[in-house]
């Protein structure tokens, strides 16, 4: 019999109720501030100039069917800078897994200085984010889990900017090589493990969880959550990287953590691989006996 | 057997045999005995089944005499396709007919003694004196009968005082089971009113012994006391009452390893039961209309105390205490047949159950070690665990109450020979499970020190406090229509198609190995069990269509019955022994499954005392889709169904021996059962085995003395096989039994 983890996961649906209240019912002047933080990945065009991650806070207002977005923290340098943009119009789609707002070509001027236009704005928020509600000791992420603002936005010629979740758990179908103890290989596809990439921006460091870990299907026992922890973050064109060596995990135990040298990760590595940094993909060798692969979503839509 | 009881015996056969004359009893007689009351199956079907679109099979006193049956485990496989294997302890009442049974929770057959019907299938295996008639009807029943009777009813009926006055004593006594007799007094007062109270007891040594301690393992004694009033005021008004209570104290559960080939274990076993019930039947018949109400109230507590893993290892043991009250209510409203072709029944039922069940398991120092801390110690070696204590408690308390409605209806319309009959059933159940799960413990996590010793790191509490509630409702509507052809006055076809129910529920056997794997959660290592998942279980329902015939050829002298069925079963509720290393056993809903097969009965009296009687049933049950997450079963033949039931016996009569021997009668009988796959993979069986039995019966004037020989050709065979913990076991059948029966009426 199959048995299903209690560490199934969720949508964020604690959240879907903010959104769904949005639905339409005739009244053009219905209006919705929904205000969330999240972090910027800022893509100078000078390609001498790293990417940088930066923390920020995006209002957006809603009336009917039209909805403004905003911000007053953009990290854009050294300078903190802002804009709202004009009404957009957007579309909302709600099913049993989340609600969506999606929209397209806001415009406007950061900073209201024209030579810094907003081009390409598209976007979308989304309640239907993976979420496991265990906690795990020492991982400082998002207590509550919020709907997740994905944005993609250019400034001029200056900037491209993207945001994404800093504690974010990603799904999907993990696929191991294994040799046994008889030194037969093998091969073992898992879509139970999720992984959870926790971002300390100011540290450039990130705490990645690997919940219901099991490598082969004769690992004597599954692990619930084990940690890597403090791993460098860094920063690419069109995305961000996070890796390590050698790491020896932490796995929850009671109220603390134990070190498992049983399972030691000689490399470690989760490189996000869409345009708007909501899928990754990930590659792992545990003590040169499980070589794995991963690639999944913190997104479900 | 001791010689005293021998010359008792002597004595007392020579008394009998000297007394005053009463009628002695027939060789065969398959006519129901003075049945003088209200009976449920009467009242909703028919008192002649024979001439009803049902499967069914009667047996009467005279015959259960024969066999010597004082509970429905001895009419196994003499029933076509009804196989209850005797195994475990009283608890366990497994009745499998026609592919469709049930090992746990919910029964998939229903049990009415003298109209009560009993809702707990703990309560189903007892021992009853003086019983009238057990009659076993194959197929859902649910329309009339409602819940748990999917795979069909077993109605018994026992002697009413309005149709036998005086004292009914018996005694027996056979190797391995010392002592059974029982004492009942039936009187009359007036013509309307009489009284019954029979008394039973039973001794049994046990037939297995356990290898740790040699000691018998299934020892028993029982007590049984019933009082059964009957009044009828008016010609218009029936009423009768029966009421009983029975006590229990038996070991249990002769479960022998496969790898040893023995019955060895540490910790105690045993079953205690006690259950009271009491029935309440009026019956009104009016110019136009009856109406009869059956009241029931049933009361058990027992206490099943249980070495888990049935091995001389400290692992777990269990000790599963509950007492459960219920009432039901079932009303019939119906005309007073004229003859016209156009007849129907109304009728309502409620019950209500309330269970309270404690079922802590305490595991012991080789469980802690194997089940816990290797468990976590080979995940990770390099910090290995100590258990705090090398003995802890996981507590889990129960409380279910269970209530249900339905009403029900049935028309039927006799066109000449053809006989048509709808019928349907709503029937609303609502179950609560109310849990509360509780352990306090902890250990400590080492490490290696500098100098390669183990050294504590730092402790885990582990204390667990889990409450919750959960509930279900089930709404169902359960249809029937038949269709029966008068070939003569004695001959009929018939159609009947069918659906059948058995109610979803709680299986509170998985909580704890929900609580273990919460222990093993907070360790870090593991897969939490979704409580909703592992203890809730759908109902089950099935589609039965079956054809069948009611014969009667040379006036009465052989009579032939025989049906022809397919069931097809959605979301069947089996058993399982999880994977790995965990105690409980799962109560799952395994997709989908089918029977097909048929059931004849041949019963031939081709001289005046000879009887010849054949039963045979054939029933291919296979899952046609069933997936465990790990493998597919579909295709496999369903796990602890037999292929093939068989009962033959021949029974001769010779008439007034002498003048104080007014019969003797022989009889030489065969049960045959299997093939029995043992598992879902189809890798395990038992083939296919025959009994034999013996019997010859002296009758007197006022009682009959019997020997008797059950399992003559002394057959090795296996009656329950499963897995636990990766060790498997089976319970091996009875041994050759002798033994000697005394029965006096005066």
């Amino acid at each position: 019999m199959k048995i299903k983890s209690s560490l199934a996961l969720g949508a964020v649906a604690l959240a879907a109720p903010l959104l769904t209240s949005c639905l339409g019912d005739g009244d053009d002047n219905r209006e919705q501030t929904l205000v969330y933080n999240i972090v910027n990945l800022v893509t100078p065009s000078n390609a001498d100039v790293k990417p940088y991650m930066s923390t920020g806070t995006y209002s957006f207002y809603l009336k009917g069917s039209d909805l403004t977005v905003s911000t007053a923290d953009l990290m854009l340098g050294t300078s903190k800078s802002s804009f709202v943009t004009g009404e957009t119009p957007y579309t909302q789609t709600v099913s049993a897994l989340g609600t969506v707002i999606s929209f397209n070509g806001c415009s406007g001027n950061v900073n209201q200085d024209s030579s810094l236009p907003l081009n390409n704005f598209s976007g979308r928020i989304t309640s239907a984010a993976y979420y496991i509600s265990t906690a795990v000791p020492g991982i400082t992420g998002i207590a509550t889990p919020t709907p997740v603002p994905v944005l993609k936005y250019n400034i001029g010629n200056e900037y491209t900017v993207r945001t994404f979740c800093r504690d974010a758990y990603y799904a999907g179908t993990t696929t191991t090589h294994y040799t046994d103890k008889d030194g037969n290989a093998g091969s073992f596809e898992n879509k139970d493990i999720v992984y959870r990439a926790v971002i300390d921006v100011e540290k450039m460091t990130a705490d990645v969880v690997i919940y219901n870990a099991q490598f082969a299907p004769q690992q004597p026992q599954k692990i619930t959550a084990m940690i890597l922890k403090a791993l460098p973050v860094e920063t690419m064109a069109n995305g961000y990287r996070i890796t390590g060596e050698d790491i020896i995990p932490e796995v929850v135990e009671g109220a603390a953590t134990t070190p498992n040298p049983k399972y030691p990760f000689k490399k470690f590595s989760m490189t996000t691989t869409s345009d708007n940094l909501d899928q990754v993909a990930m590659e792992f060798n545990v003590g040169d006996r499980y070589h794995g692969m991963f690639s999944g979503v913190y997104c479900l839509f | 057997m001791s010689v005293r009881c021998i010359l008792v015996l002597t004595v007392l056969s020579l008394w009998c045999a000297s007394s005053r004359a009463q009628t002695g009893a027939k060789a065969d007689s398959t006519q129901v005995t003075g049945l003088e009351e209200v009976s449920v199956v009467a009242v909703k079907q028919s008192s002649s089944l024979r001439g009803q679109p049902v499967a069914a099979s009667i047996v009467t006193a005279p015959q259960l005499n024969h066999l010597n049956v004082v509970a429905i485990k001895g009419l196994s496989d003499v029933v076509p396709n009804f196989y209850i294997p005797d195994y475990g302890s009283r608890i366990t009442s497994t009745i499998y007919v026609r592919g469709i049974g049930a090992r746990i929770d919910q029964p998939s057959v229903g049990l009415n003694v003298d109209n009560v019907p009993v809702l707990n299938k703990n309560a189903y295996d007892f021992d009853l004196s003086d019983m009238v008639s057990v009659e076993m009807l194959r197929g859902p029943q649910s329309t009339l009968f409602g819940r748990n009777t999917m795979a069909g009813l077993i109605n018994i009926q026992t002697l009413s005082p309005m149709s036998y006055q005086g004292w009914r004593l018996s005694v027996q006594t056979a190797t391995n089971n010392p002592f059974r007799g029982s004492a009942g007094w039936y009187h009359r007062f007036g013509r309307n009113f009489g009284i019954a109270a029979i008394a039973s007891f039973s001794a049994s040594s046990g037939f297995y012994t356990n290898d740790y301690d040699s000691t018998k393992l299934d020892r028993e004694r029982l007590f049984n006391f019933r009082l059964k009033a009957q009044w009828n005021p008016s010609r218009r008004l029936r009423i009768s009452n029966a009421a009983n209570i029975g006590m229990l104290r038996q070991g249990g559960y002769p479960y022998a390893s496969v790898q040893t080939g023995k019955i060895s274990y540490n910790d105690t076993c045993f079953y205690h039961r006690v259950t009271v019930s009491d029935g309440l039947t009026l019956g009104y018949t009016g110019d136009r209309f009856s109406l009869t109400s059956i009241t029931s109230y049933q009361f058990i507590s027992d206490n099943l105390t249980l070495d888990q893993d049935f091995l001389p290892l400290d692992y777990f043991t269990l000790m599963q205490k509950q007492h459960e009250t219920g009432v039901t209510q079932d009303l019939v409203f119906k005309p007073v047949d004229d003859g016209g072709i156009y007849r129907w029944l109304f009728g309502a039922f409620a019950f209500h159950r309330h269970q309270n069940m404690t079922a802590p398991v305490t595991f012991k120092n080789q469980g802690i070690s194997s089940l816990i801390e290797d468990h976590r110690n080979s995940s990770n070696p390099d910090y290995p665990i100590q258990w705090d204590s090398r003995s802890f408690v996981l507590n889990s308390n129960f409380r279910i109450p269970t209530w249900g409605l339905a009403a029900y209806h049935e028309s039927r319309l006799d066109l000449d020979r053809w006989h048509f009959t709808a019928g349907v059933r709503l029937d609303y159940e609502h179950t609560t499970l109310k849990y509360h799960s509780d352990c306090s413990t902890g250990y400590t996590i080492m490490q290696t020190g500098g100098g390669g010793e183990l050294t504590p790191m730092r402790h885990v509490p582990v204390d667990i406090d889990d409450r919750g509630e959960r509930s279900r409702h089930f709404l169902t509507l359960l249809p029937k229509i038949t269709a029966l052809y008068d070939i003569s006055a004695d001959d009929n076809v018939y159609l009947n198609i069918s659906k059948g129910y058995k109610s979803g529920g709680f299986n509170t056997q998985m909580f704890s190995d929900v609580l273990q794997q919460r222990l093993m959660g907070i360790m870090g290592v593991g897969a939490s069990y979704d409580i909703d998942d592992v203890v809730g279980y759908k109902p089950e329902q099935s589609w039965n269509f079956e054809v069948g015939a009611h014969l009667d050829f040379l006036g009465g002298r052989l009579l032939l019955d025989g049906a022809l069925f397919y069931i097809y079963c959605r979301d069947q509720q089996l058993t399982m022994f999880p994977d790995g290393t965990t105690t409980g056993r799962i109560m799952t809903n395994a997709g989908k499954t089918r029977s097909w097969g048929g059931e004849a009965s041949l019963t031939v009296k081709p001289l005046e005392g000879m009887a010849l009687r054949a039963n045979y049933g054939y029933t291919n049950a296979t899952f046609i889709h069933f997936f465990d997450g790990h493998d597919n079963f579909s295709g496999n033949a369903l796990p602890y169904v037999p292929r093939n039931t068989l009962f033959l016996q021949a029974l001769y009569t010779f008439p007034n021996v002498t003048s104080w021997l007014s019969g003797l009668t022989f009889d030489i009988n065969m049960k045959g059962t299997g093939r029995i796959y043992w598992n879902e993979a189809n890798t395990l069986h038992q083939n296919m085995y025959f009994v034999t039995g013996i019997s010859a019966t002296f009758t007197g004037r006022r009682g009959d003395f019997q020997v008797w020989v059950r399992n003559l050709n002394s057959v090795s065979y296996d009656t329950f096989y499963f897995v636990s913990m990766g060790n498997e076991f089976l319970q091996r059948g009875r041994p050759r039994e002798i033994g000697m029966t005394l029965r006096i009426n005066i």
